[in-house]
């Protein structure tokens, strides 16, 4: 028997080969997933465009030249809608070709060539991507035939800039699950044994009045009331205080994150702030020490006392200890990707491969961070001692080390639906400003505040996978799906900077969740190796068991490995031919089967043992049950 | 747990302190495991053999051995750490053999080398400490501050005088007389007679294709090369000898491999500067196109380049053997620090070093290369590999030019057959690339012929383990039998690599002392039990064991998809250097603070591994209750009673070669699968794909 239907059978009952091969992440990138619904891209469509729910085309060019860098120039029919950028070649037999691009990926668009421009394809449009590649489209060179479609870019690839509403609003597509239920702050808090003596919940924040990034419902040192959280607030960069990131189940060691103090040059001190960092070590009867990991090289903090910023001296917190982690600034993790991305595309340069590399700097920065959060998982872990995060603001660099610390420490975060609440409490209850740092929808493409941040963090979660195969329910497919609707504002969950402004922007009634749309086709993203799934899921796990290893992860660069399935995924060499974890699926779909096929014999066996040659045998297929 | 050692993921071995109280307590001995017609040469009892990439004072005490064989170091009190997964019945798991020890270096006791030791150079009076660089990257650093006076300097001595030797049959082969019951299986083919070539000429379907023995007889031309030959069936003997006065060593054309259709892998030397090679090039050039069916004429790849003809498209270019050794020489010290703090300053630069070494280059060139060949062979065009003396960078790319076409070498026995044929047969010089001295031919010390020595077969290992991680079910062995071979390279028990040509061999195998036979590599169960033997079985092989199942390749997406009939299905690498990886399990394994549990690819294999022995154990079941029902489904209890993967043993990053650190050693069960035949997976396809 050939593999062929070996194949076929495994996706009888799993489908799942046959919808990864026709999905972008994994075999063909250009005929992307970003445009499809689950399950339905059937190749008989695969050719001519896919609308979601919700979209309109909205301009068609014919006659269109795509300039791919690999395989060449193909014509054919380039088609704008609200949501996505669709080319499709007029040969037929090229629709692997087939292009589909959300909107929001373009950072910007320009014109290339002017109509009296010499050679061929030289005049046309060029598209610069949020996701590490650039398109190009020649047009013909008469009529301004350009014209249309590149107004019509314009306006929709930024909705924001001319006053339009984001696809999401529109999108109306609804899902078995409604993915906004799938962090509950009161549950997540209560999950970890919050309310308990030493920590409460609060809801002064409710109306966002005592800090407008913050989410509604804090968890802060039971002995702090209202009125310290108020005055701590004041000695703190706007206002974000130290509140309950995580706490350890056993020896109630915390991890909490705020923003700088507001020291300034004078080195102004707060008692009522002093006197609640002393509650949060008092809140861990283990220690006598609390440490102050601020994420900045130490150059960075001293400056910014200049700005009305700093760090907490050691003399006014007396037992706390310092430590700075070195971890660079926005600006310069933004000029570290555009490195590599020059490192990636359109062509790799073999001989500067490696240099380039260490050039960018890219992966210095993430083993500076993965560094920075063991650290954090040593003291809160190892030595029972709560640990205290920030950075600038708070909403960063914090973010980023709570966030990874919290995924080595809790393997309930390393669970599909458990990266869904991390995310959803770390990074989008906290406010990092998903919007500025992306700039959906904004044609500023140079504006200094946008930086990959999140993606940053992705790629740490991404080496955390890698290093440790076992230990994650999802596979770096999840991850790629996240960063790729991190853009695509097909889904509301990435959109604005605090949960102050989805709540006034009513984003979860009038937008779907990307969790709504991940939840509905589940088995796309687990891992078949996780060491918590077996044959027999059926036992009721406990959702906060402990891990039966932190992670730890090796932070040194013969590990820390490049992401190549994101960063150079446009490339068609790069693209791993044969993904080992596809064949570990096979393998547990085969046993998965071979089990049923048992039972089911086992079950005839005995049948037959009873009511011998009595009854006519029931024709049925073994493996359907 | 330190906090220092945790940032930096750091495990310490237990610290037995090289405290001088030791000094004046009674001297412990222990004895080494000696092997038949093995000798001790050299003892030091009461020496520290420091924890690799310590700073200073964590070590092991015991005693250290330098034998005929092996450098031994038996501590005196035995671990858990003492046992690697791995477990070798020859060598224990602190020896090595004298062929692996590849730099001596002085030192003061602790990891900071002094100078280097060489053959035959001056040894200072005192000797505190040794630290020993073995060829396959692992550290040993002894202190002998607490042994004896001058026992350090004895065993400096005797290590550099047996590791060392000047004469060829002062090798450990020639004494070793363990009796020897071969076990080969039958299908491994050792190319060593007329037969075997001719069972290979047969398999490839290759009719217009003759056998000659004129190398075996006075007339021998190719002396490197064993008397078998391969050539178009219309050069006669006559002119043979005739052209091989125009290639170097005599390397005319040979045939290696072929497929029915009648394309051709052949391997040649380069042209001799005289005035009729380019003639005699092209007569035998046209030969070649007549022994084609089609008549379709051959490429010749120049894989070092060429300078008769100017072949302007062959951007891809073999380096000098002088430049292969010193990429690896650098390679080598990007993965042997000898200090922690070492480490993490390697680890700042370690992309640019990585660059700089080239070897990675290299190896990316050799698979393009290959691959250029296999594209041509794949549309029926028959390809004529030239190098230099064409032993070296043709055996690499015929190598893996196989690899890629015919899935026969993807599998164990398969793959030791191509070893035999394109490296031993065809006479790969061994003893001038590992720096032994040759037969007849002694040597002053090895460094007398630097532009000889060179790491030519790691680098097709190395190539082939980049096969082996972009097509993981398409390679019936694993990247720890790969490890396993190269480290049974510098083994000198075994007679494969240990000689130059063919011609070498059979004089020894004649003049050997004693009656015993040598023991050839491939016997592996002279060395690893079943266990460690199943690991070198690929266990996602057993799922795609036929050969139709290559994943849709690339060129199917860029290029267009009319192609021709002929066209051979053939594994399609990724050949630029931002594919390559460096070769961790092989180069890095010594490295403890990568080695973390739970960590790696290895993982992947274990998880596979438990799986498969599961699917093997429902098989049984089935074909249990199948022989007494004719399996009519009636639905009903769970599968959930079957085993499931259950406890999965925590194994480290470089399993099979990370020394245990738990508790308990891990025995998993899973390992104990026997080799893993593909047959009976596909039984089990069968099975539930029978009609009912």
């Amino acid at each position: 028997m050939d593999k062929h239907n070996s194949s076929e059978l495994l996706s009888s009952d799993f489908s799942l080969s046959k919808n990864a091969s026709s999905d972008s992440l994994d075999s063909d990138s250009k005929s992307s997933s970003l445009n499809s619904k689950h399950g339905q891209d059937s190749p008989h469509v695969l050719g001519d465009i896919q609308l979601l729910d919700g979209e309109k085309v909205t301009s068609v060019a014919r006659d269109v030249t795509y300039l791919c860098p690999y395989s060449g120039p193909t014509r054919g029919v380039l088609k704008v809608t609200n949501y996505q950028l669709h080319f499709r070649p007029t040969d037929p037999s090229a629709t692997l070709g087939t292009l589909s691009v959300p909107l929001g990926v373009v950072s910007r668009i320009e014109k290339v060539g002017g109509a009296s421009s010499k050679g061929e394809n030289s005049y046309g449009i060029e598209i610069f991507c949020k996701d590490m590649r650039n398109l190009r489209f020649a047009h013909r060179q008469e009529n301004h035939s350009r014209r249309g479609i590149f107004e019509k870019l314009q306006q929709l690839a930024f909705p924001l800039s001319h006053r339009l509403p984001m696809f999401a609003f529109s999108y109306s597509e609804s899902f078995p699950e409604d993915g906004w239920h799938v962090y509950e702050p009161i549950a997540e808090l209560r999950r970890m044994g919050v309310s308990n003596d030493m920590w409460r919940i609060t809801r002064i924040n409710d109306k966002y009045e005592v800090c407008d990034s913050y989410p509604s419902i804090w968890a802060v040192p039971s002995a702090a009331d209202d009125d310290l959280l108020r005055s701590v607030a004041t000695f703190r960069s706007r206002g974000r205080i130290p509140v309950l990131s995580w706490i350890h189940p056993n020896s109630q060691a915390t991890i909490t994150r705020c923003s700088q103090p507001l020291v300034g040059v004078s080195g102004k001190r707060s008692r009522e702030d002093e006197r609640y960092i002393q509650l949060i070590m008092d809140a861990n009867a283990q220690a006598h020490k609390l440490f102050i990991m601020d994420a900045r090289p130490t150059a960075n903090a001293v400056a910014n006392k200049a700005k009305g910023g700093g760090y907490e001296s050691e003399d006014a917190y007396q037992n706390a200890d310092l430590v700075f982690l070195d971890i660079h600034n926005i600006h310069v993790m933004r000029e570290s990707l555009r490195k590599l991305k020059e490192l990636c595309f359109p062509q790799i340069d073999q001989s500067k491969w490696f240099s380039g590399i260490e050039a960018s700097c890219w992966l210095k920065h993430i083993k500076c961070i993965l560094a920075g959060a063991v650290r954090i998982v040593d003291k809160v872990e190892n030595h029972k001692t709560s640990v205290l995060v920030h950075c600038s603001d708070g909403w960063d660099r914090t973010a980023q080390l709570t966030a990874l610390s919290m995924l080595m420490l809790d393997p309930y975060y390393r669970t599909l639906r458990g990266f869904q609440v991390l995310i959803e409490k770390e990074w989008l209850s906290f406010g990092h400003k998903f919007q500025l740092r992306i700039g959906h929808g904004d044609e500023r493409h140079s504006d200094a505040d946008r930086s990959p941040v999140f993606v940053q963090w992705v790629d740490c979660v991404w080496q955390l996978q890698q290093q440790f195969p076992t230990a994650f329910e999802f596979t770096e497919r999840l991850l790629i799906t996240i960063v790729d609707h991190l853009y695509s504002c097909r889904f509301g969950t990435f959109l604005f900077n605090t949960e102050r402004e989805r709540v006034k922007e009513e984003v979860k009634t009038k937008t779907v969740s990307l969790w709504s749309y991940i939840n509905s086709r589940q088995d796309l993203y687990l891992n078949a190796l996780y060491w918590g799934s077996s044959s027999g899921a059926t036992s009721p796990s406990s959702p906060y068991s402990r891990p039966p290893v932190v992670l730890v992860p090796v932070a040194s660069l013969r590990v820390i490995k490049l992401w190549k399935a994101l960063y150079c995924r446009w490339n068609p060499i790069m693209r791993q031919q044969d993904p080992i974890y596809q064949r570990s699926r096979e393998l547990v779909a085969l046993r998965a089967q071979l089990e049923a096929a048992v039972a089911a014999a086992a079950g005839d066996h005995a049948a037959k043992q009873h009511r011998r040659g009595l009854t006519p045998p029931r024709v049925a297929s073994p493996h359907h049950v | 747990m330190n906090e220092k050692k945790l940032v930096q993921n750091f495990k310490s071995y237990i610290n037995v302190s090289s405290s001088k109280e030791e000094k004046n307590g009674t001297i412990q001995e222990v004895k080494p495991k000696l092997l038949t017609g093995e000798l001790v040469t050299g003892v030091a009892h009461n020496v520290v053999m420091l924890t690799p990439l310590s700073e200073r004072d964590h070590g092991r005490l015991g005693s250290v051995f330098v034998t005929n064989y092996k450098l031994s170091f038996v501590p005196l009190e035995r671990s858990q750490q003492d046992e690697c997964s791995q477990r070798n019945h020859l060598l224990g798991p602190h020896d090595v053999p004298l062929l692996a020890v590849g730099a001596v270096w002085l030192t003061d006791g602790g990891p900071v080398r002094r100078r280097r030791l060489m053959p035959c150079g001056d040894m200072p009076g005192k000797v505190k400490g040794l630290q020993i660089i073995c060829k396959n990257m692992k550290v040993i650093t002894f202190s002998f501050t607490t042994a004896p006076m001058h026992s350090g300097r004895k065993i400096a001595l005797s290590l550099m005088h047996h590791a060392f030797p000047k004469r060829h049959h002062l090798l450990f082969a020639f004494e070793y007389h363990e009796p020897y019951y071969p076990t080969l299986p039958s299908e491994l083919n050792m190319f060593q007679r007329p037969g075997d070539w001719k069972r290979e000429l047969e398999r490839c379907e290759c009719p217009h294709w003759r056998i000659t023995c004129i190398n075996g007889t006075s007339d021998a031309f190719m002396l490197t090369a064993g008397e078998t030959l391969i050539v178009p069936n219309s050069v006669l003997d006559y002119n043979l000898v005739e052209s091989a006065r125009h290639f170097r060593s005599g390397r005319v054309p040979v045939w290696v491999w072929g497929r029915p259709e009648g394309a051709a892998l052949l391997r040649s030397g380069e042209l001799l500067p005289t005035e009729q090679a380019p003639t005699a090039e092209s007569v035998l050039l046209e030969q070649i196109r007549r022994s084609h069916p089609k008549l379709t004429p051959p490429q010749v790849l120049y894989l070092c380049g060429n300078s008769f003809t100017t072949t302007g498209s062959n951007a891809n270019i073999l380096p000098p053997l002088s430049s292969l050794q010193a990429s690896f020489k650098k390679l080598m010290d990007l993965c042997t620090p000898t200090k922690l703090s070492g480490f993490w300053v390697q680890d700042a630069q370690y992309h640019s070093v990585l660059e700089s070494s080239k070897w990675l280059r290299h190896v990316a060139t050799c698979l393009a290369l290959a691959d250029e060949a296999a594209h041509h062979l794949a549309r029926n065009v028959t390809v004529v590999l030239q190098e230099g003396e064409g032993v070296d960078y043709s055996a690499v790319v015929s190598s893996l030019t196989q690899l890629l076409l015919e899935p026969h070498w993807r599998t164990l026995v398969g793959f030791q057959s191509l070893v035999q044929k394109e490296w031993l047969a065809l006479g790969h010089p061994f003893c001038d690339r590992y720096g032994l001295p040759s037969p007849g031919n002694p040597k002053e010390t090895r460094e007398q012929s630097p532009g000889q020595v060179a790491p030519v077969f790691l680098l097709f290992l190395d190539c082939t383990w980049q096969l082996t991680r972009q097509f993981p079910a398409s390679f019936q062995f694993t990247e720890t039998y790969l490890t396993t071979l190269w480290d049974c390279t510098h083994n000198q028990i075994f007679d494969t690599f240990l000689f130059n040509c063919s011609r070498d061999r059979e004089l020894a195998y004649t003049n050997k002392k004693n009656q015993q036979s040598f023991v050839p590599v491939w016997d592996w169960g002279e060395q690893f039990s079943e266990q460690d033997k199943a690991l070198f079985y690929n266990p996602l092989y057993a799922m795609s064991a036929k050969p139709s199942n290559v994943t849709p390749n690339r060129s199917s997406i860029i290029s267009s998809p009319n192609k021709q009939a002929v066209e051979l299905p053939r594994l399609e690498p990724c050949t630029s250097v931002a594919g390559t990886e460096l070769w961790s399990q092989c180069y890095e394994r010594w490295l403890l603070p990568l080695d973390v549990p739970h960590a790696g690819d290895v993982q992947y294999h274990v998880f596979h591994y438990a799986v498969l022995k599961e699917i093997q154990q429902l098989n049984e079941k089935l074909n249990s209750l199948s022989i007494f029902s004719n399996r009519q489904s009636l639905g009903g209890s769970s599968a959930s009673g079957a085993e499931g993967p259950g406890d999965r043993t925590a194994v480290s990053r470089f399993y099979p070669f990370s020394r245990s650190r738990g508790p308990a050693a891990p025995a998993l069960d899973a390992m104990q699968l026997s080799a893993i035949d593909a047959a009976s997976l596909l039984d089990s396809l069968s099975l539930l794909n029978a009609p009912d």
